[in-house]
């Protein structure tokens, strides 16, 4: 009887437990209307960049679509602290409209903006962080808004936010985002994160919309506010000011794509709104089914790593403008537009594959589109990181697809084995694609010839890194190889230090193994290939050492702060590269005494050269001086079983060029040499850099500064050793050997037993 | 027990933190907010917890259909090369996975049947393991049963459905459940035979244990553990009338 | 007559047909191109002869992994048979007792390999809860999967997985012997161990076959743990042939794969033949 009633119980809780499952799930209807082959029509992407001269140092604030279908925008630059732009013909013209400059009173600096459907504005400003310079775009002190009707009367408007009127610590709160609402309220966000609805005449708050998390976007639509957040999308009526039931099928459609709104903005029609994002953008229509995709991110800059989206307005030709705002803080303006002859989807397409992601790779994707409208690349990443495939499924699973036929057309080669893939005739030879920019010297041919095989070329580097050391020039004299470093770093452990560090790292090991394992292990492998035991337990000695002397000194409260640091570092860097980031502000301030790490971007050449500069005792060089060594961060191949040959010549000749090897993301330096000195055109870094005083401005290195390092450049010829295997053997016995808890002798032994069986494999 | 608290027991483990691991066996601040995080915030969950009952219930149709009139014929019917079959279905059964991995999906691309749920399904179906398990069954009723019946005029059609299939019940029900537990842990035919992520079952969901989803991943897995648990729990008496069965000898 | 017999033989036949048509397509046609691919490179194309055989025989990989997998099946089987049949010999005869204790013994089987994993991972780690115990009681721990422990570690989880299986089948079997024939070896002297070895053990014997296989099949699968938690390249003394499988299927050595898999299929041929000549009788019937 109890048996009957256990069995009962247990299959009634089973099928309670299916059913809700099955019942919570919803359908999300997708559509894309972008048809299959054959079908004619898609939203193309175009330079839309505003004819008008905005001056020097420009930003835009605000940019609408008013109800006469004029376009309207507001910007600033160096000299002018606003100005208003019109445009009557769907932004290919704009005139000035006349403005008093004085409605920023002398010395502010304009901070937000807002334009509504009739053109009145509403803006705020405050003083600049450094009085004199406005260009800088931090601001201090309490932060004031004004309304500026159509006829530019100024009416300032007294908003009292929690923490906006008195500030300790010198921030105050402000509202960011301005929205004005049909009705003519206000709308912004504070720095807690909600949403204020402001009374345009008494500027008290008649709502507050809070959440807890982070809103990417919201936008007004009638009486409705539509907020989207972390975890969905909310909407509230703002004349009572009441939620409404949540918009369920825009949050799972968002959520079961694990895609965030980056912008959101009204349609023309009643209810209807356009989002956008990394993926593309799309409409919907409030209490609708369906989530229609207008334009696929992926064929045009949307899909870019560095391209951060500002404004989306729908024009009155049914065509969208986005600005975009990149790394280095310029501006671009793009239009899509309905194009109804070309091919609803490219013609060609080829696949690119990668076992681990790359901005650099997305980001040359993403302008190869524009250039090229009748190719698809597509980029297929092994390891996404959000689910259980490991290294080894990856590499399983297209080791099989490679087999049926069904393989990538190029591969991003890093932590693939090149030297099997040769054997096994699954690569081409791209000599003939790089022989081209070889005859015209454009290329570090003694990098990109690094894999070359009997004069064919299977694999090329087309960004690399340079293990990099940085310190006193009496210093740098000192060190060439592991022991003199160790000796080194022994010595001033045995001097003690009055404050700051040896090298930038405190507890985590992993840091150190990333600095050094690129000099090192290569060494501890033999010509045939066998592991030599002696050098590498020799390696693993004198990184004790190191470990071991770094550990030595600390006061308690800097110990945490690096302790912080290194988590930092270690949770969210996962590549073991980023891992040795260099960071050349540490050693003038004396946070360290020595500076060990990868350059990996001319941002890196910039802020070495400055230090330098700025005191000449200091000065750098290759880590171990008489080692040509490079880390090949993105290697390329071409697979010989390609489907499309020419389009993927043409996309591998592409990456080669100027345009993708300016692409600079800290994935590594460009191996063309024309782009690697395009850096010596001058670049304002102020605003990258968020620097706050003039003293301290950093300034683009100095053509002979350039040259210097391209001379060490010139002459890297070797690459670092990249198994990932090994490093990852190598990895599980580094911290318990660094810390102690397994001796040198153990650490190698294990490490050697597992190199032996995995170079056993291979026989 | 909250995320935090769990990430800060597992912490030694997940990251590199000194000390040990902790297990209190009851969690000191009780919350269920990544069982709820789990339930209702995240859409893939329940795509993949979808698939994986599906998947499993397709496969356990299909087995019956399939497998129990081939055990029972090996089991009871006289079949050309019966025994050599048999050996071959038992080597069959002992193959490991990754063996065949590369001929099965160039099989089933053939087939176009990558990328669907058919690619598991299919090949789950024509396992020999049911056959194998269930023809021990049928080889332990006693023969005079049948003899008897076929004195009656019943034909092997009628035999079969009239009197094999209730007298092996419980082996076959005890099957079936082995097979559930085995086929909702599937984790290498759907990593390779299926790209599109909306298929995947929910095997496939656990993610890498890291620190931030600590809590997410230990429920994930309590959830993926209640219904094999209660499916075992339900039919438990069967498996055990049905394991016992095939030890019975005449 | 010999007529009916053979129609009676092709209505028997269609009984297994359909498993026979689907195991073909999807079992026994993939083996038959491993066995191809085992006499040709890796890319498909040449004939090679034997050369991937006897690369495979010379390889220290595959005949480390061999070895480990031999002596792990070795050691599993026995122990699991002895084990499970000692527990079902105290469970019928009531000495261990109880409807719960079964229970205890088969949930194993039902918790998914990703919640085993997990409970490894936290048990057997470095600063794992095992560790934590052992540095209570001031003895000093280890990481334990990077140790010869790592071998015992899978065998212990092995055998606690298929452990309640396999008293069940035994129980079965034991429950089959008519209490007659222990009540006459009673009377004529023998004592419990001598009715056990002269009684109990024959009768079991078919029992063994099915039990053997189960368990061989089961030895198998614990791969996927073993490969969960300590990755493609774990202690040596639990490298096995699948660890090497997947290695050179990830390396793309598929020639030398093939080649290992038909020789590894060929030697469970011979064993399960020799297990049905040793302990079959398997179709009297």
């Amino acid at each position: 009887m109890k048996r009957i009633l256990k069995r009962t119980i247990a299959l009634l809780l089973l099928s309670i437990l299916i059913v809700t499952l099955v019942g919570c799930k919803k359908e999300v209807e997708k559509t894309n209307n972008q048809g299959g082959n054959g079908a004619k029509g898609r939203y193309i992407e175009e330079d839309g960049s505003f004819p008008m001269d905005l001056g020097n140092g420009f930003n835009i604030y605000a940019f609408e679509r008013l109800e006469d279908d004029s376009l309207r925008i507001i910007s600033s630059n160096k000299d002018t602290p606003i100005e208003v732009y019109a445009s009557n013909d769907g932004g290919n013209t704009w005139e000035k409209v006349s403005i008093d400059a004085s409605v920023i009173p002398e010395g502010k600096r304009i901070d937000n903006a807002a334009i509504d459907k009739k053109g009145n504005m509403f803006i705020s400003y405050g003083a600049p962080l450094d009085p004199n310079d406005l260009s800088l775009a931090l601001l201090s002190g309490k932060i004031l808004y004004e309304k500026i009707d159509v006829d530019g009367n100024v009416t300032p408007l007294e908003i009292i936010l929690p923490g906006s009127e008195e500030s300790e610590d010198g921030w105050y709160n402000t509202l960011i985002a301005l929205k004005i609402a049909n009705n003519g309220d206000i709308f912004g966000i504070d720095d807690s994160g909600s949403v204020y609805q402001i009374d345009p005449t008494t500027g008290k708050n008649k709502n507050i919309y809070s959440s807890n998390q982070y809103i990417y976007d919201y936008v007004l639509l009638d009486n409705k506010l539509v907020v989207a957040m972390d975890d969905g999308v909310e909407q509230y009526d703002i004349t009572t000011g009441n939620q409404l039931e949540n918009l369920e099928i825009l949050s799972e459609y968002l959520l079961s794509d694990s895609s965030e709104v980056s912008l959101m903005t009204a349609g023309s029609k009643e209810n209807e709104l356009y989002f956008s994002n990394q993926k593309g953008l799309f409409r919907y229509i409030l209490g609708g089914t369906l989530v229609e995709q207008m334009v696929d991110g992926s064929l045009n800059s949307m899909s870019a790593a560095d391209a951060y989206m500002l404004q989306l307005v729908e024009k009155p030709d049914g065509s969208f403008f986005i600005l975009y705002q990149n790394f280095q803080g310029e501006f671009h303006l793009m239009t899509y537009s309905y194009d109804e002859n070309i091919s609803a989807v490219p013609d060609n397409e080829i696949t690119v594959y990668s076992l681990e992601d790359s901005s650099t790779v997305r980001q040359a994707i993403a302008l190869f589109h524009k250039a090229n409208p009748d190719v698809h690349v597509i980029f297929e990443v092994g390891i996404s990181g959000d689910d259980a495939i490991t290294m080894s499924d990856a590499l399983k699973k297209l080791n099989i697809e490679i087999m049926a036929g069904k393989g990538p057309d190029i591969f991003i080669l890093n932590d693939i084995r090149v030297d099997s893939y040769i054997d096994k005739g699954l690569l081409e030879d791209m000599s003939s694609i790089l022989g081209e920019y070889e005859e015209q010297g454009a290329l570090f041919e003694k990098i990109t010839s690094a894999y070359k095989v009997d004069g064919k070329i299977y694999a090329a580097p087309i960004r690399f890194m340079m293990p990099m050391i940085n310190a006193k020039q009496e210093v740098l004299n000192q060190i060439s190889n592991i022991e003199t470093l160790t000796d080194y770093i022994v010595k001033l452990k045995n001097q003690g230090l009055d404050k700051g560090l040896i090298l930038d790292f405190y507890k985590t090991s992993e840091i150190l193994l990333s600095k050094l394992y690129p000099v090192e292990l290569g060494n501890c492998f033999e010509v045939d290939g066998s592991v030599d035991g002696g050098k590498l337990t020799n390696f693993f000695n004198k990184s004790k050492e190191i470990y071991q002397a770094c550990m030595q000194f600390e006061t308690q409260d800097e110990l945490e702060k690096h302790i912080e640091a290194d988590l930092y570092r270690f949770k969210h860097l996962e590549s073991i590269n980023d891992r040795a980031a260099f960071n050349a502000y540490q050693l003038p301030i004396g946070e360290v005494q020595l500076n060990i790490g990868n350059i990996s971007s001319l941002y890196d050449i910039a802020h070495l050269a400055d230090v330098t500069r700025k005191d000449d005792s200091f000065s750098y060089q290759r880590l171990y001086k008489d080692k040509a060594l490079f880390i090949p961060s993105i290697t390329i191949g071409m697979s010989s079983s390609a489907g499309d040959k020419e389009t993927s010549k043409r996309f591998i000749n592409y990456l080669f060029g100027e345009e993708a090897q300016s692409i600079d993301l800290y994935e590594g330096l460009p191996v063309n040499r024309v782009a690697f000195e395009m850096g010596e055109e001058e670049k304002d870094l102020t605003h990258y850099q968020g620097i706050l005083s003039e003293a301290d401005r950093i300034i683009w290195p100095k053509a002979e500064e350039l040259h210097y390092f391209k001379q060490m450049v010139e002459q890297l010829d070797t690459p670092t050793f990249e198994n990932i295997l090994v490093i990852e053997a190598l990895l599980e016995v580094w911290d318990p050997c660094l810390t102690g808890n397994i001796t040198v002798d153990e650490a190698v032994e294990s490490l050697m037993k597992k190199i032996n069986i995995y170079l056993a494999e291979q026989q | 027990m909250g995320t935090q608290e769990l990430s800060k027991n597992l912490a030694p483990v997940l990251s590199n933190e000194s000390g040990y691991v902790h297990w209190s066996l009851l969690p000191s601040s009780p919350t269920l907010k990544s069982y709820v995080e789990l339930l209702l915030d995240s859409p893939e969950f329940f795509v993949m917890f979808w698939n994986s009952v599906k998947l499993t219930f397709w496969i356990l149709i299909g087995q019956f259909v399939v497998g129990v009139p081939a055990a029972w014929g090996f089991a009871r019917l006289q079949i050309p090369y019966k025994k050599v079959l048999f050996s071959l279905y038992v080597v069959l059964m002992l193959m490991p996975f990754q063996v065949t991995m590369l001929s099965n999906y160039l099989t089933l691309d053939q087939l176009n049947l990558i990328d669907t749920h058919y690619s598991i399904t299919l090949p789950a179906i024509f396992s020999t393991f049911p056959v194998f398990i269930m023809h021990r069954f049928f080889c332990s009723i006693p023969e005079s049963i049948m003899e008897a019946a076929r004195l009656d005029g019943a034909n092997k059609f009628q035999i079969f459905v009239l009197l094999g299939i209730p007298l092996g019940a419980s082996g076959i029900a005890a099957t079936l459940i082995l097979g559930f537990l085995e086929y909702w842990n599937l984790i290498e035919q759907p990593l390779i035979f299926i790209k599109n992520k909306t298929l995947w079952p929910l095997s496939l969901y656990l993610p890498n244990i890291s620190m931030d989803k600590a809590g997410l991943a230990f429920s994930a897995s309590v959830i993926a553990l209640i219904p094999p648990l209660l499916v075992f729990l339900a039919g438990q008496d069967y498996l055990e009338a049905g394991i016992a069965s095939t030890g019975l000898k005449e | 007559m010999k007529k009916i017999k053979t129609m009676e033989r092709y209505t028997d036949l269609l009984f297994i047909l359909p498993s026979l048509v689907g195991v073909s397509i999807f079992v026994l046609i993939p083996f038959a191109d491993v066995i191809r691919r085992s006499f040709l490179n890796v890319t498909g194309k040449s004939f090679v002869g034997i050369k991937n055989y006897t690369a495979v025989f010379s390889n220290r990989a595959f005949l480390l992994a061999g070895e480990n997998t031999l002596k792990f099946v070795g050691i599993c089987i026995p122990l699991l048979i002895i084990l499970s049949l000692l527990i079902a010999v105290l469970l019928n005869q009531g000495i261990l007792g109880g409807h719960f204790l079964k229970s205890a013994f088969l949930i194993p089987m039902a918790i998914p390999v990703a919640t085993i994993v997990l409970f490894w991972r936290l048990l057997f780690h470095q600063q794992g809860i095992l560790n934590g115990i052992l540095q209570r009681l001031s003895i000093e721990g280890d990481n334990w999967m990077e140790t010869d422990a790592a071998f015992v570690i899978l065998v212990g989880s092995y055998l606690w997985k298929n452990l309640g299986y396999n008293i069940v089948l035994w129980l079965a079997g034991l429950s089959g012997i008519p209490d007659v024939l222990y009540q006459a070896a009673e009377m004529d002297g023998a004592n419990r161990w001598k009715r056990f070895i002269y009684i109990t053990l024959p009768i079991l014997k078919p029992t063994l076959y099915t039990i053997t296989t189960l368990a061989f099949l089961n030895s198998f699968k614990v791969f996927r743990e073993a490969y969960l938690v300590a990755g493609a390249y774990p202690h040596e003394s639990i490298y096995l042939l699948q660890h090497l499988f997947n290695n050179w299927f990830r390396d793309l050595a598929l020639d030398k794969m093939s080649a290992a898999a038909v020789t590894m299929v060929i030697i469970i041929l011979i064993s399960i033949l020799f297990l049905q000549k040793l302990w079959g009788a398997e179709h009297e019937n």
